[in-house]
């Protein structure tokens, strides 16, 4: 009965409206309609972006004699090295280099010196001298050479006004190849791995020469057939269709839940305090573990409840793509996934900001979160980058299941973690509330005495 | 049924808020009478068990108060401000606290319509909390008490910021409860302890400074209590010599009600002490002694 109560309180109340939009929002954005286009695909209609980078529809079956079966990463030495080769001239010649220190865009422009060695780099690798770097040619590097595409012979424009490229299919340089007319690497592999490590250390951190993004970028080739076609049994028999889209949908709520239900929790616990119902509360006979543990359960289900409804927009159409196609898949895949992926990151948001609101009773658990999830963020690749403090485990690929496979068990690990983290947490939670509601640990008079000041600072900022 | 106190101290930091308090406190309404600042709130919180005594011995109905699960069962606490989520409607949050005291679902649903006939709420419980006047809010915070009906009811400045009229319905209700129980009732209205109360303890400065019958508090002002007229211009030199309560203006002349231990004199009219007079002689006769 509790319960039901704490969780029409949430769930009437303002800022739980606010939660719904944000995350209504970041799902409409990038998951809403993935699916019933991944099926429509599979028939022959349009894909979903992500599907159209990697050849198609997920649930589309391979055919032989295909032109394309799509792309795939992988780790091609030539293809590396022209890539990360083309991308450091271009920044080069404009002295302007991306970086991404933490996953945001920032500009670096080098002083003359750098610039001469990031130029060494590049002599080293080309074998060219500086005038012929800065001349080459239009067709030295291929037109689509990873993610630098080149406006120049090799593209087509129609009459729409849209270019054409073709892919893959440039000529190989041989040993009888002109350096000078089209890139050959002059040095190793092992030694091109080097010298982007040495760009790198110039440039700063986050810029596109680590061999991350390189792999990312430029380690792409073309899928044979049979690898289309494991992919495509990957999907159907070890996914079982749905798990792939679970983990998809997964992906992008998790960064909503590493960090909006912070709000929630904090502005929860503070009510009762700022509407005077603390007393009345406290003198009641109810026990602090009961009260604590059916907050705690309510929140996460206010938490946990619009994001279980939102997975239903996926989970429909899968049930009648199965209907019709025979294929089967597994209805509780995303049950499955919210539970493993995301029940404990919600656990730990909630806890965490339980915790520190009691003990605190500041808003401060916003301040620790935000770094937390912006951190975490800037950290962890968008896929197969889970580490044993991965806050928001990552996987934006509807493919890669094997990914899964091979950190099973650090996931596992984890998640594992994160889960008993916030049983500590909760515990440690009816510890201090238990002491404050007994009139201990009320140190509420040391707090506004030495950070008052900020608060009335930024009160009188609010009211000018 | 009592509460016992013996020997209660309460620091705050260095600061002595309670000092040395015993106090025996029957069935029935006891007042708690006190200047503000003189302790009353830290002494209901205590036992409401919302503070710790720093030293001495707390006990309710022979339950030590550091029982806090026991004792919260058979008390019922209205603090001096309190408030309910604003848009809750007065019956649901009857409801969410009846649940937080634990009692059975249908137990619940009947105590909750029993209480609301007898605080006179019955037609607002659909109404918003915020929606209620002061008084309605009180009589809000004496059903919540009574949700378990507790045999010790702790009631901290009741009456403030309530109307003549709202007092007296308040005061009314009061002596309705006071049946079978404990009503702890603390104020710094006199007053209001007098219309109530059988007993009383006053305190100043975190210390007992009176315990007993309101007719004994009464009786401490006989023969302390005057009135006499003077002029205008006169007033400040006579405040400086007396303890006056009250002033009343005529014309160029001051009529004046005042306390005094000296010999009166043949201007000065001797008058009976209300319980105002009483508690103001009290107080004023334990600073005297304090300085």
């Amino acid at each position: 009965m509790l319960f039901i109560k704490e969780l029409k309180k949430i769930c009437f109340s303002f800022i739980y409206v606010l939660f719904i939009g944000l995350l209504l929002f970041s799902w409409h954005e990038n998951f809403y309609g993935v699916t019933t286009k991944e099926i429509t695909g599979s028939q022959g209609n349009e894909v979903s972006i992500s599907s159209g980078l990697t050849g198609g529809s997920i649930l589309e079956k391979p055919e032989k004699n295909k032109e394309s079966y799509g792309m795939k990463n992988k780790e091609v030495p030539d293809k590396i090295m022209c890539g990360g080769t083309d991308k450091l001239i271009m920044e080069y010649l404009a002295n302007s280099y991306a970086t991404y220190p933490f996953s945001y865009y920032k500009e670096v422009v080098l002083n003359e010196n750098e610039q001469k060695e990031i130029l060494n780099i590049i002599k080293e690798i080309t074998g060219l001298n500086e005038q012929q770097i800065n001349h080459l040619p239009d067709d030295y590097f291929p037109a689509v050479n990873g993610n630098v595409i080149h406006f120049g012979s090799n593209g087509t424009q129609s009459e729409n006004g849209a270019f054409t490229f073709e892919m893959g299919n440039e000529e190989q340089p041989t040993e009888n190849t002109d350096y000078t007319k089209q890139f050959v690497a002059q040095v190793s592999y092992e030694e091109f791995q080097e010298l982007m490590k040495k760009a790198e250390s110039i440039i700063g951190t986050g810029s596109n020469y680590s061999m991350e993004n390189l792999l990312q970028y430029y380690g792409l080739a073309e899928m044979t057939y049979e690898e289309a076609m494991n992919e495509y049994e990957k999907t159907i028999y070890d996914d079982k269709v749905s798990a792939a889209f679970a983990r998809l949908f997964c992906d992008y709520m998790t960064r909503d839940l590493g960090l909006y239900p912070v709000f929630l929790v904090v502005i929860f616990w503070l009510k009762d305090r700022r509407n005077r119902m603390n007393e009345l509360i406290d003198c009641k006979q109810i026990g602090t573990t009961k009260l604590i543990t059916i907050r705690f359960l309510a929140m996460l289900a206010a938490v946990l409840l619009p994001i279980t409804i939102l997975s239903f927009e996926s989970l429909i159409p899968l049930i009648e793509f199965s209907a019709e196609t025979g294929i089967a898949i597994d209805v509780f895949a995303f049950l499955k996934y919210i539970v493993w992926w995301l029940l404990p990151t919600a656990m730990i948001v909630t806890s965490s900001g339980m915790f520190l609101t009691i003990l605190t009773s500041m808003p401060i658990a916003i301040l620790v979160q935000f770094v937390w999830w912006f951190i975490d963020t800037s950290l962890t690749a968008l896929s197969g980058d889970t580490k044993i403090f991965t806050l928001m485990i990552r996987h934006n690929l509807l493919r890669g299941s094997e990914l899964i496979k091979q950190d099973f068990n650090l996931i596992c690990l984890n998640r594992g973690l994160f889960v008993i983290l916030s049983l500590i947490l909760i515990a440690l939670s009816v510890v201090v509330y238990n002491k404050k509601r007994g009139g201990k640990l009320n140190y509420d008079f040391f707090l506004q005495k030495h950070f008052g000041f900020f608060k009335d600072r930024f009160t009188a900022h609010i009211q000018k | 049924m009592e509460i016992s106190i013996e020997h209660l101290n309460k620091n705050y930091g260095k600061q002595n808020v309670l000092k040395d308090i015993s106090l025996h406190i029957p069935i029935g309404m006891y007042g708690m009478l006190g200047e503000n600042g003189a302790g009353k709130t830290t002494l209901m919180r205590i036992l409401a068990t919302l503070s710790e005594p720093t030293t001495g011995m707390v006990e309710i109905n022979g339950i030590d108060i550091k029982r806090k699960k026991e004792i919260r069962k058979i008390i019922g606490y209205l603090p001096q401000e309190f408030s309910i989520y604003p848009n809750m409607t007065v019956y649901s949050a009857l409801d969410y606290l009846g649940i937080l005291t634990e009692l059975p679902n249908n137990i619940r649903k009947r105590r909750i319509n029993e209480l609301l006939k007898q605080v006179n709420l019955e037609h607002e419980k659909n109404k918003r909390f915020k929606n209620l006047s002061g008084g309605m809010k009180r009589r809000f915070g004496i059903a919540q008490a009574l949700l378990n009906d507790p045999k010790i009811l702790i009631i901290d400045e009741p009456t403030a910021g309530l109307d003549p009229e709202e007092r007296l319905r308040f005061y009314n209700l009061l002596s309705e409860l006071a049946v079978e129980r404990i009503i702890l009732l603390s104020t710094h209205i006199a007053s209001d302890i007098e219309a109530t109360c059988s007993k009383a303890a006053v305190l100043s400065s975190g210390t007992v400074v009176f315990e007993g019958q309101i007719e004994k508090l009464l009786q401490l002002g006989n023969g302390k209590v005057y009135t006499t007229t003077i002029l205008q211009n006169e007033l400040n030199q006579f405040k400086q010599k007396y303890r006056v309560i009250s002033i009343y203006q005529n014309g160029i002349n001051v009529s004046c009600h005042f306390l005094s231990n000296a010999a009166p004199k043949k201007e000065w009219v001797s008058c009976q002490p209300t319980i105002e007079d009483s508690y103001m002689y009290l107080l004023s006769s334990f600073k005297q002694e304090v300085e």
